[in-house]
């Protein structure tokens, strides 16, 4: 016997107003919102055949859709800083930028909420005295600014990194870039590292909520 | 004039306490709803209050989602440097969230896992400061982070370095998070440094899941 409904014993799907219950699926008749099991008990939603969410047997939670960069320097930027020169870095790789977010080494957020973002520095071609640096992820709304002082005036010509992380809030529109800057040197000869291999430069980001 | 198709009445079908109707699912004492609105974003609301967006582009925002971040705005004179364990204290909060901070210790509301970034900014670093020690100091355990506070560039006394610890922690319901600073090495003149715009010294967590 066919399957019926336990509603009406029909074998139609059940339509109230413009939500519709089939099988497996809760979905509007425009088959733009569809909340869907797959078989296999995770719980997807999706709009049309594009899956916005999905809620894993296990508990995990896909978001294939989340805005998310992750962007880097692919070589060697020379004479950047080193006698102070404030720089933004250029980061002129994309891994991934799921929703097409960043350009011209600018993140701008596409809606309002809570982001975390991370960047990282690498650099060399260092002399005697250029033992600070600074880096800063400028935001709309703040600026992060963290120093860091490793003994570098001994160990001219090595290289060095810098970091910074945070969850900051923004607002649609806004926008976020990473500032670095070396001091202490007689002239910009700190050269930016860079490289697809290593990725010693790169700027990261993903909307949490 | 819309009809459901199970019994042709021009109203939305109720079943115990869950309302189907016009876009929208949800308890008929209105606590629970999830609903497509106009622009068709998928919403789930408590009331009137959203605890969940996912906008049309697939992109999800939980806007009460716990998470703050609390800044330091002023300098703090003399607090460490001859191994004292100093505790910052905080001046202002860009975003609390669900009030879980109260100065200088977050709160979890709920048990998950919780991302912090901790950054501890000082100035007055001279040359015997050679040891940092940033804590992040849960009720489960302590993240320590090791740095060098001084080089031969801050030796000017007025120049800035900062200890950063990063960490995604499980916290269970009321369960704190503080931070402690030490350095080593001198006499307790070393500065907690703050400014009023730049954020150099900040405590940053959010709930992740």
């Amino acid at each position: 016997m066919a399957k019926q409904n336990k509603i009406n014993n029909k074998a139609n799907d059940i339509v109230i107003d413009n939500l519709k219950l089939t099988d497996n699926e809760i979905q509007s008749t425009s088959g733009d919102l569809i909340l869907a099991t797959d078989g296999t008990n995770n719980i997807k939603l999706k709009v049309n055949a594009t899956t916005y969410a999905d809620f894993f047997s296990s508990g995990a939670v896909n978001l294939p859709l989340q805005p998310s960069f992750f962007v880097y320097a692919n070589a060697n930027v020379l004479n950047q800083t080193g006698a102070g020169t404030e720089i933004t870095v250029a980061l002129n790789t994309e891994i991934y930028d799921i929703t097409n977010n960043f350009s011209s080494n600018t993140f701008t957020a596409p809606v309002t909420g809570k982001y975390f973002l991370s960047a990282c520095v690498g650099y060399s071609g260092l002399t005697s005295l250029m033992g600070a640096t600074s880096l800063k992820i400028s935001t709309s709304n703040q600026v992060y600014q963290v120093y860091n002082n490793t003994y570098l005036s001994t160990t001219t010509g090595t290289n060095g990194s810098h970091n910074a992380c945070v969850i900051t809030d923004m607002d649609a529109g806004d926008t976020a870039s990473i500032l670095f800057s070396i001091s202490g040197g007689a002239s910009n000869t700190a050269d930016i590292l860079g490289g697809p291999s290593t990725v010693p430069t790169y700027f990261t980001g993903h909307l949490i909520y | 004039m819309t009809q459901n198709s199970i019994n042709n009445s021009s109203f939305g079908l109720t079943v115990g306490n869950i309302s189907m109707g016009t876009n929208t699912m949800s308890s008929t004492s209105g606590d629970f709803t999830i609903e497509a609105n106009a622009s068709n974003s998928v919403v789930m609301k408590n009331g009137v209050t959203t605890l969940l967006s996912m906008n049309s582009s697939g992109i999800q925002t939980l806007p009460k989602q716990c998470g703050f971040i609390a800044r330091r705005t002023s300098n703090q004179n003399d607090v460490t440097g001859d191994g004292t364990v100093f505790v910052p204290t905080f001046t202002a909060e860009p975003f609390d969230t669900n009030n879980n901070f109260s100065d200088p210790t977050f709160t979890a509301p709920v048990t998950g896992k919780y991302y912090f970034s901790v950054a501890t900014t000082f100035t007055q670093i001279i040359a015997a400061m050679l040891t940092g020690t940033t804590k992040l100091i849960t009720s489960n355990r302590t993240y320590t982070k090791h740095w060098n506070p001084f080089s031969a560039y801050t030796d000017t006394g007025s120049l800035n370095s900062s200890g950063q610890l990063f960490v995604i922690a499980d916290m269970d319901a009321a369960d704190t998070a503080s931070i402690s600073v030490t350095i080593s090495g001198s006499t307790k003149t070393a500065d907690f440094r703050g400014f009023a715009i730049v954020m150099s010294s900040y405590f940053n967590g959010v709930l992740i899941s």
